[in-house]
């Protein structure tokens, strides 16, 4: 019986490949809140960031919250963002310690698109139970 | 300077360009649908699971750890093929029958992961041939949200080909008879 073998031989890979893409991953990026920590190592450096949650400023210069850190943007003021957009950037750090964006995204329908997710994911769910069952004595799924 | 919005409730700005992200699950599943018919038909719900499965396994776990940085990278990297090679293998040995399970899945995967290049992200993005390169590439013609607007025609499309389906089946009965 090569079944559980291989299930935690594959668990082993799975889990040493995130492990892999969490300790090098981070290592070839600059984050923003490095950036923004040490402005004049990182002057002019280009920064891109994805999904990022503006919990405050207003008008040109905006704070928003990766990852628990916090990072002043500067937005065209004519943008008309609020605290809780969702935003991804690209911009250049400046010596006062802020970004200056040149390309900004907002995710508007972000909550949206993440209920609307859910219904495939439930419906899914509910088929699967009706067409499987779970065979506990041979250890796998089989129709019903 | 370049700034975009998203969808109809969007905003102003200069220069919008219409650029977007990940598909929703909905697109996803009824592209799945429309695609398998036939004999295939049988396999449809590993398919569509295949289908669901990289945003499964990458977005509902950053929904609980949105704020630890090495966890995005520890679970975004899985939204990668190789990866999802042996994510779907794994799966593939909890079904009786192992190959066609595995063939179904890993095929959804695929075809998730072929509507996803088109999307584009300003940070981040897929990482397509990690563990080897962590370097990101994608087509950049859609921006996430923007799948939203293919949901309408998507699934009058999917109920045109069910519609046939069961054309030609009745018609098949039928002949039969």
């Amino acid at each position: 019986m090569l079944r559980i073998p291989a299930i935690i031989f594959l668990l082993i890979i799975i889990i040493a490949l995130g492990a892999y893409a969490a300790w090098q991953g981070p290592r070839g990026e600059i984050t923003s809140w490095e950036a923004v920590a040490a402005p004049e190592k990182y002057e002019g450096r280009e920064i891109k960031a994805g999904y990022n949650r503006i919990i405050g400023g207003g008008g040109s210069y905006w704070t928003v919250g990766p990852f628990g850190h916090y990072v002043v943007l500067k937005i065209d003021p004519r943008l008309s963002l609020e605290p809780g957009n969702f935003i991804s950037y690209q911009g250049q750090v400046r010596k006062d310690g802020y970004i200056e964006t040149n390309e900004i995204y907002i995710h508007k329908e972000r909550g949206f698109k993440y209920l609307v997710s859910l219904i495939p994911l439930f419906v899914i769910l509910f088929w699967f139970g009706r067409e499987y069952r779970f065979n506990q004595r041979k250890f796998y799924f089989e129709e019903k | 300077m370049k700034y975009s919005h998203c969808g109809t409730r969007g905003f102003l700005v200069r220069r919008v360009s219409f650029k977007t992200t990940m598909p929703d699950l909905i697109s996803h599943c009824l592209v799945s649908r429309i695609l398998f018919f036939g004999k295939f038909k049988k396999y449809l719900l590993l398919f569509l699971i295949g289908a669901i499965l990289p945003d499964v396994l990458t977005r509902a776990p950053l929904f609980f750890f949105s704020g630890c940085y090495r966890c995005a990278w520890w679970i975004g990297v899985f939204h990668s093929p190789l990866p999802l090679f042996f994510v779907v293998l794994l799966f593939s040995l909890f079904f009786k029958r192992v190959k066609e399970a595995f063939g179904a899945l890993f095929l959804g995967v695929l075809l998730h992961l072929f509507f996803d290049s088109f999307q584009r992200h300003l940070g981040g993005g897929y990482y397509w041939l990690f563990p080897f390169s962590f370097q990101t590439a994608e087509w950049g013609l859609i921006w996430p949200e923007t799948s939203l607007n293919f949901i309408p025609p998507l699934l009058l499309l999917t109920i045109l080909v069910y519609g046939f389906e069961l054309y030609f089946k009745g018609r098949k009965i039928r002949r039969e008879n």
